[in-house]
């Protein structure tokens, strides 16, 4: 039904052309779904739109053919293109968020969708002669049925005369009718009373159920849902997909999970690089992948779903024995630290680190009324373990890892923290850690880190910020090869002479960071790079305790797993202790010793 | 409940007008009253000199000009809330009867200024967004930026000199003929003075808004629906820029308004500038205390109403949540 050949699309940039897609050929049969899988930046969104030729100004089809029912979509003018859009190609886009209009009520947005497949479709009844009109309200499933009487009711009162007010007056009621029927169809409550809210009415997953009903209003041959489940926390991913998989319109779903794929999807095809690397059924790309490409995404499947290893460390309650064959528990001054079962796994004692009492931290609505974030709320942090707080958005993990560190003050119960107050590295480990004093013992990650750095400072002054703080120099005075030497401030024994660029390029090497990047600006770097310079710079001045909110919520799956595999090669080498905030809960769950749910 | 708030609103909104309203009376009283000049001199004019002490003090004492600043604010405002404004001492009638003679021409002036502005500014914002980045575009741009530059006295004297003195097409002053009739001729030449000066301030920030709305998200999603460029820009965006384009034009109206007053002048159009611009030449202090009222209440006023249709077009102002039903 569509076909796609040899398409290559290409944006034009101040420093020459960039090619996004290369070369696509793709092949969509009726009533099919096709999951297109891709890391992010791999051109599966820019071939998406290129389908419906709403590229941005920039954006070139430079070659090749894009065929719906053997109609080529590329020589189409803007204005001749009109007439495929809505009823022959629909889109769902990634964040419902941003994609309704906010000043209308989503029903008349749903009606507005109607009407205009009305009209399309009488034309192209005028245009082909009336033997193209059954064909087009063909046969289907239920919602067919459910379509089919609104549009017939519809046909009957345009047929006559579309122009006379009465009449028009009864298009609209009939498409208010219709969509009515959508909003009930993708699973809104009372349809009647919600037709006439506003999109912020709506939750997150409302309005993508909202945005796929204005989708199926047109009743087209082809749907293009673009990452609809990615904006979306984990219950509402799966009511979406679910729904998805009620409709049988032929489907091309975008995506760069490959788990949600094996359900959803008859065919697969995978893309690198804006090239499509291997195609094929479902069951035959996940049971036997030909190229290492999808192999690699594979992989990263089974840590998503909890298949592939574990690197959970055991917890030993107390009064338990230790199991046979383990060393004595080796003590660090205070941190009573891991013991080393004989297969290798780890063992923690369970020292709190930090111990919250009853934590209260309301914010205020208005004048009178205040938020409940956080009512009650009571947990330990043990000594090197890597803690995951998982739960919806909402529901006050952010507002957790601020309290915990310290950026927002409680409205009631306490926090209170066991860390070393003299650095026990210093006395023990020899001097691997100048920095560790009582200010700067916990450090964040946040989620969004192209938000969180400077824009204006590069990835090697980012790093090297907390060092120069922790030495009380001035945070961008010094950082141009300049020799640094220190003397710890506890035990007085070590000295270096290192320059503090050196320091930051070792830190980058501890976090698989390359060090040529050192000069870059945070805008020049890749999402998953961006998040290791986070890393970087909690890790710079030794801290016990990192707090990560949701530090790989934003990436996409392969480099999720890479850095979640960072967190925990970190935690064993250096002994941290790890809170890791996330609504996604297997990532999480295949590192973390324990899990607490909000 | 929702007549409840509704009324509890526009309670709100009311005590708020009146407040800004009696600190507006305040600070026009008081500054008028700095000002340096001699009322006496305006209402008697040359007979001042010839005035005995007696004769001037008892002047003063029938004017209320020689009673403290305080209690001749209270005395003022009090008449001021009865409709007394004072009397004008040059025209030795009521104030607010003589502002009553000439405020419908200032009225027209702005009134139809304003609407055409309004009106113009927004198709040629929606041309501008149409044609972005083409030709078209950055040459209406120029232009505006260089017409928007010429002060709005010396475009009207072009235009005198041009349409009524060379070509004889239009009248050169007045609001109306001799004998009455002729308003529309009358207003032609002041008028497009006023929007030829003032109309790309307002297109520009209309244009610049209208080109952010189009690059957001949703306007994808009407692409996608099938809707055309033309349907896109009246039907979804115009909705979603009015509150920005209301607060514009609101802000916009004192800019007018002094505009408005200085064309009054030029053209010598019987009006409230001109009337303003004489009263303070004489310090007629009732008129001018009038005269700035007027034009503070009607720029206050019109922010407040600005602020309500803002809050009515925007559903996302409003504070009630539609509760669904158990």
């Amino acid at each position: 039904m569509l076909k796609i050949n040899d398409l290559i699309v290409a944006f034009e940039t101040e420093n020459g052309e960039l090619t996004a897609v290369k070369g696509v050929s793709l092949e969509v049969a009726a009533g099919e779904t096709l999951a297109l899988v891709g890391e992010s930046g791999c051109g599966k969104t820019v071939l998406c739109k290129s389908m419906l030729k709403i590229l941005c100004e920039r954006g070139n089809i430079k070659q090749g053919e894009i065929l719906l029912e053997e109609r080529n979509l590329v020589p189409l003018t803007e204005e001749e293109v009109i007439p495929y859009r809505g009823s022959g190609i629909a889109m769902v886009f990634q964040d419902p968020m941003t994609s309704l209009d906010p000043t209308m009520p989503v029903g008349e947005q749903i009606a507005e969708m109607v009407m205009i497949a009305e009209q399309q479709k009488a034309e192209a009844a005028d245009s082909a002669g009336r033997s193209a009109e059954p064909e087009l309200s063909g046969p289907g499933g239920c919602k067919r049925c459910v379509l089919g009487a609104g549009l017939a009711l519809a046909n009957s009162s345009a047929a006559d005369d579309g122009k006379t007010e009465p009449d028009r007056r009864a298009v609209r009621a009939a498409a208010r009718e219709k969509a009515i029927e959508l909003m009930r169809l993708v699973e809104i409550d009372q349809p009647e009373l919600r037709y006439g809210q506003m999109p912020h009415h709506f939750s997150g997953g409302m309005r993508q159920r909202i945005a796929i009903a204005i989708a199926l209003a047109g009743q087209p041959k082809l749907l293009l849902a673009d990452e609809p489940t990615t904006a979306l926390d984990q219950d509402t991913q799966a009511q979406i997909l679910a729904l998805l998989k009620k409709i049988d319109i032929a489907t091309i779903f975008i995506t760069h999970d490959l788990s949600l794929v094996e359900d959803i999807a008859d065919r697969v095809a995978i893309m690198q690089n804006g090239e499509i690397v291997e195609t094929g059924p479902v069951a035959q790309v996940f049971e036997n992948p030909q190229h290492p490409y999808t192999r690699k995404l594979l992989g990263y499947l089974d840590y998503g779903k909890g298949r592939g290893h574990s690197h959970r460390h055991h917890f030993l309650q107390a009064g338990e024995a230790l199991p046979e064959g383990a060393a004595a528990p080796h003590s660090h001054g205070d941190v009573a630290l891991h013991v080393h079962a004989k297969d290798g796994e780890r063992i923690i004692l369970q020292e709190p680190l930090v111990e919250i009492r009853d934590l209260k931290k309301y914010f205020p609505i208005g004048r009178k009324n205040v938020h409940k974030v956080l009512d009650g709320f009571s947990m330990d942090i043990y000594k090197g373990e890597i803690l995951g707080i998982v739960g919806p958005s909402g529901c006050g993990k952010s507002t957790l890892a601020r309290c915990i560190m310290g950026m927002l003050p409680l409205t009631g119960g306490e926090i209170i923290f066991h860390n070393a107050e003299t650095p026990a590295a210093c006395t023990i480990d020899g001097p691997q850690y100048p920095y560790r004093n009582a200010s700067n013992w916990k450090q964040m990650i946040f989620q969004d880190s192209a938000a969180a750095f400077n824009p204006r400072m590069t990835v090697g002054e980012i790093i090297a910020e907390p060092m120069k703080l922790a030495e009380k120099k001035r945070p961008r005075s010094i950082f141009r090869n300049e020799t640094f030497e220190t003397t710890c401030q506890y035990c007085k024994s070590w000295k270096a002479k290192m320059s503090m660029r050196d320091r930051v390029i070792d830190l980058m090497k501890q976090v698989e960071l390359d060090p040529d990047l050192i000069d870059r600006h945070p805008y020049e770097i890749s999402g998953g790079q961006r998040q290791r310079v986070a890393i970087a710079r909690a890790i710079s001045v030794d801290p016990e305790l990192i707090v990560a909110d949701e530090p790989v919520s934003s990436l996409d799956i392969s480099t999720q797993a890479q850095i979640i595999h960072l967190f925990r090669k970190l935690q064993e080498e250096r002994n941290l202790t790890i809170l890791l905030i996330a609504h996604d809960l297997p990532m999480v769950a295949h590192i973390s010793d324990r899990i607490i749910q909000i | 409940m929702n007549t409840n708030s509704t009324a509890k609103y526009i309670l709100k909104k009311l005590g708020q007008l009146i407040l800004t309203l009696v600190v507006l009376s305040l600070i026009v009283f008081f500054v008028s009253r700095i000002a340096p000049g001699d009322p006496m001199r305006a209402y008697y004019g040359d007979r001042v000199e010839k005035m005995s002490v007696q004769q001037l003090d008892d002047a003063r004492e029938r004017l209320g000009l020689n009673e403290n600043i305080v209690t001749q604010y209270m005395k003022w405002a009090g008449s001021a809330l009865q409709g007394d404004f004072g009397i004008s001492y040059i025209y030795k009638r009521p104030a607010l009867q003589v502002v009553g003679e000439v405020y419908h021409n200032t009225l027209l002036l702005a009134g139809v200024s304003f609407i055409l502005i309004f009106i113009l500014g927004l198709l040629l914002a929606v041309f501008c967004v149409r044609h972005e980045g083409k030709t078209i575009d950055r040459v209406i741009c120029k232009i505006g930026v260089a017409t928007n530059s010429v002060p709005e006295f010396f475009m009207a004297l072009v235009m005198i000199l041009v349409f009524a003195v060379t070509l004889g097409l239009l009248p050169l002053s007045g609001a109306q003929d001799l004998g009455g009739g002729g308003t529309i001729k009358h207003l032609i030449l002041p008028v497009a003075a006023i929007v030829a000066s003032h109309l790309w301030y307002c297109a520009y920030l209309m244009r610049n808004k209208l080109s952010d709305e189009v690059r957001k998200e949703y306007i994808l999603l009407c692409r996608v629906k099938g809707l055309t460029e033309k349907q896109i820009i009246w039907k979804h965006c115009m909705r979603n820029i009015m509150p920005a384009v209301v607060s514009i034009m609101a802000i916009f109206l004192p800019h007018l308004l002094g505009g408005a007053y200085v064309i009054e002048m030029v053209f010598s159009y019987p009006g409230l500038g001109q009337l303003g611009v004489a009263s303070a030449q004489y310090h007629d202090y009732n008129m001018l205390m009038l005269i700035s009222l007027i034009t503070g209440a009607s720029v206050i006023i019109a922010n407040m109403i600005a602020q309500v249709i803002n809050e009515k077009l925007d559903p996302r102002f409003k504070t009630e949540e539609i509760r669904e039903v158990e």
